[in-house]
């Protein structure tokens, strides 16, 4: 379970975050939405103990990010924004250092990145410096070293950009049966057709606050006749020309 | 014109650092930048100054002051050069913003000019300091008149113009017509050697002009000239007229010196026209190696500690980026060859047999210079090879992988400095270990002397790392940029050399001077360095661990 109360982020007079609260549970796949510089980026490095919130808590799993760090960031499988990470190293090379990290057995790990490489058609480039990759191919080496020690906390930053079809129907089956098998699954995307299909719950996010928690029957329910773009449109006040 | 400023202006806004967010660090930098200050530029310019100085006052009685000038400028054109060539390399081919704006419609000498000032702004700051001391010391040494200040004004500015013109010429057409130069990894290792020829040559230049003082006055009185300078003329043909302009205050050397800066700058924006966009068609990527089959890549796979995995982590990255292996790992490993060529350029014999006999005779002081060397060596090389005061600088962008991972800050801490030892030390002592059994030291001389190395590198590894955690540079376009670009490599060095000045200048005041006896000083320097380790180690778990903590430009 992830859960964040009352958090509040500034950067010099700009108010990224601003008193969020929200909770995914176990079980739960919810996606994070919201217009550029919404304050979604800014939130899940605060999950993700790389940002210090001004104030508010953060919780995972019953570990608190502030008082407890190392046990939260353990359970957290983290999908940054950017792909282009350690470009040098080559794909198994990056895959087991992240295995080492989070302390993954050799016979565990050796199953986990078979199993990724088949998924994500990543076997003939292991063995290439990540720096000759695509930026898709890149992406899902990301994938699957964020997933690779197998934490029960998903968060995941526009994970499905630059997957190829394939890849991004696997991963997204991957997060079902994630949440399917008690764990939680939060991440965030522009796309809001693959939130609508794929997510429990939905959270818009404007100017650092929450606008919208909860389901999207809840959400149309409030707006009838009309579609999700039209509401989340409506709602984030972007006026369409 | 208005794309070249606009382009200028961006590319050179997105070089500079931010300024820290709190008082009390933005005073601590302005501190250590005071010191860098006072150890790095106020050493060098003194160099200059009193070489001009020392040339002039002895030439001008013979009417030629104008070749004192013409030595020093001469070497700062080198030193341009030398400096400069990976600069421009950097920025005409491989700053990531290139990607971005070769598709618009920009013409190649206005993208080549912008890129030009943007390397002109970057390499400089040191040059600029060098071209205004040796001036001082003109001054002080001759009587000029008012056209030879304002000859002056115009060298302090323009002097790197044509070296840096050469390197920009020469970087395109190495990329234009070089087949074997295909990705950025072949044009660094080029760029390595390149630069490992410029280095030899610039040692031996350095020798020479060290020598130039004394020998200067006879030399040029019998020959009226120097083939140094004649010869050196010939590759910086401005400075012989600019050296005239200020010597003599001459409006036609002037005229002609700003005519080959034009011509310079033309003939580069001249061949940028021509193929400065096709020398991007040898780029392609890298990545090409010999495969092995996935089953051995799995047995491969084995389990080993965060610790020992985050430390081939570095190592792997900093071997295998070219730009850090030359500049970070390399320094270690061949500063031997430059030891060796300055030994073989002293007048007095420096052979192995000689340094044997020698040893057998003084025992003492060569074990004096072993243990005083090693020290003041070990806390000058960890600084210059910015292991350490590099080291978070580097993770740039990976920089918030520091931050989730669940590792702590200690141990990720530990390891950066362990980095920064072991390849250190292992560069330092793979040479004087066997140099030591060779001359046959005092084998409790050298265990002295490794005992106080470990203490220094440990304490200026620690304190370039406390240094680029108060600020350090993450936001950097390609590699080499945070080598050059971060100010935090200078304040390192800045303090390590005026600590290393320090620490020697006290060792001989006592050895030589109150005579105290060697194992004594080396005791005093043990505790004292013990002391700074202890106080570094403190400042770290004090500070360390919460600069990276609140760290967040990223």
């Amino acid at each position: 379970m992830l859960e964040i109360t009352n958090v509040t982020k500034s950067f010099n007079t700009l108010k990224a975050v601003d008193d969020l609260s929200f909770t995914v549970n176990d079980g739960e796949i919810v996606g994070f939405v919201g217009p550029n510089g919404a304050g979604k980026t800014t939130t899940m490095k605060i999950l993700t103990g790389i940002l210090k919130p001004d104030s508010g808590e953060v919780n995972i799993n019953g570990f608190d990010m502030a008082k407890q760090p190392l046990e939260a960031k353990e359970i957290i499988g983290y999908i940054a924004d950017s792909p282009d990470m350690f470009l040098r190293l080559k794909g198994i090379e990056f895959l087991n250092f992240i295995a080492d990290i989070y302390k993954v057995p050799t016979e565990v790990r050796r199953e986990r990145i078979e199993n990724f490489a088949s998924r994500f058609g990543l076997t003939d480039a292991l063995d290439l410096p990540m720096q000759s990759y695509s930026h898709g191919m890149r992406q899902k080496i990301m994938v699957a070293a964020a997933l690779v020690h197998n934490p029960p906390v998903w968060i995941l930053d526009e994970p499905l950009i630059g997957l190829d079809p394939k890849s991004a129907y696997n991963l997204k089956a991957m997060m079902h049966e994630h949440a399917n098998a008690g764990n939680c699954v939060l991440f965030s995307t522009h796309v809001l057709e693959v939130a609508e299909k794929l997510c429990d719950k939905i959270i818009i996010i404007n100017h650092g606050k929450d606008i919208f928690y909860g389901t999207m029957e809840e959400l149309t329910s409030k707006y009838p006749g009309k579609d999700f773009e039209q509401i989340f449109l409506e709602m984030t006040g972007e006026k369409v020309e | 014109m208005t794309t070249y400023k606009a382009l200028t202006k961006a590319f050179i806004k997105s070089l500079q650092m931010s300024q820290a967010n709190d008082k009390r660090t933005r005073v601590t930098m302005k501190v250590i930048v005071a010191v860098v200050v006072l150890f790095i530029f106020v050493p060098v310019a003194i160099f200059c100054a009193a070489t001009t100085f020392a040339l002039v006052d002895n030439l001008q009685y013979f009417h030629i002051e104008d070749l004192g000038v013409a030595m020093v400028f001469h070497m700062i054109c080198l030193f341009t050069l030398f400096f400069g060539f990976n600069v421009i390399f950097s920025e005409f081919y491989f700053s990531s913003d290139i990607e971005y704006v070769r598709p618009w419609p920009v013409k190649a000498w206005e993208l080549v000019a912008a890129k030009f000032s943007v390397s002109y702004y970057v390499d400089n700051a040191m040059q600029i300091f060098m071209v205004i001391a040796s001036l001082v010391g003109f001054f002080f040494a001759a009587k000029p008149g008012v056209l030879s200040y304002v000859s002056s004004a115009i060298a302090i500015f323009t002097l790197p113009i044509v070296p840096l013109c050469y390197c920009g010429i020469l970087a395109m057409i190495i990329m234009r017509f070089t087949k074997a130069v295909k990705n950025k990894e072949s044009v660094q290792r080029i760029i390595a050697i390149v630069l490992a020829l410029l280095i030899l040559i610039f040692v031996i230049l350095f020798r020479v002009l060290a020598s130039c003082a004394e020998d200067a006055v006879h030399f040029f009185i019998t020959e009226n000239s120097s083939p140094f300078v004649e010869y050196l003329n010939k590759i910086f043909p401005m400075v012989h007229f600019i050296s005239k302009a200020i010597a003599y205050g001459s409006v036609p050397d002037l005229l002609i010196y700003i005519l080959i800066n034009v011509i310079a700058v033309a003939l580069m924006l001249l061949v940028a026209e021509l193929i400065y966009f096709k020398g991007f068609e040898n780029l392609v990527a890298n990545g090409k190696a010999k495969k092995r089959d996935f089953d051995k890549l799995m047995e491969l796979s084995v389990q080993k500690t965060p610790f020992k995995a985050y430390l081939l982590k570095e190592l792997r990255i900093l071997v295998r980026t070219p730009a850090f292996f030359t500049n970070c790992v390399i320094p270690n490993f061949i500063w031997p060859v430059f030891v060796l060529i300055i030994l073989k350029m002293q007048t007095y014999d420096a052979s192995l047999t000689a340094l044997r006999v020698y040893n057998s005779n003084k025992p003492k002081i060569v074990g004096f210079f072993l243990i005083m060397g090693s020290v003041v060596f070990s806390l000058v090389m960890t600084a210059i090879n910015s292991l350490s005061s590099n080291a978070i600088s580097r993770e740039g962008k990976h920089f918030q992988f520091m931050k989730y991972i669940p590792v702590p800050y200690d141990t990720q801490w530990d390891i950066k400095v362990l980095v920064s030892f072991v390849l250190t030390f292992i560069g330092i002592w793979m040479y004087l270990i066997p140099a030591a059994i060779l001359i046959k030291v005092n084998p409790l001389y050298v265990i002295v002397a490794i005992a106080l190395s470990i203490l220094s590198i440990s304490f200026i590894s620690y304190m370039g790392l406390y240094l680029d955690s108060v600020q350090p540079k993450l936001v950097w376009d390609d590699e080499l940029s945070v080598l050059r670009e971060n100010t935090n490599v200078a304040l390192c060095m800045g303090i390590a050399l005026g600590i290393a000045l320090a620490i020697g200048g006290i060792g001989y005041a006592f050895y030589a001077f109150l005579k105290v006896r060697l194992l004594l000083v080396s005791l005093g320097l043990f505790v004292l360095l013990a002391l700074l380790n202890l106080l570094i180690l403190w400042r770290t778990s004090k500070n360390g661990k919460r600069h990276i903590a609140e760290q967040e430009e990223m």
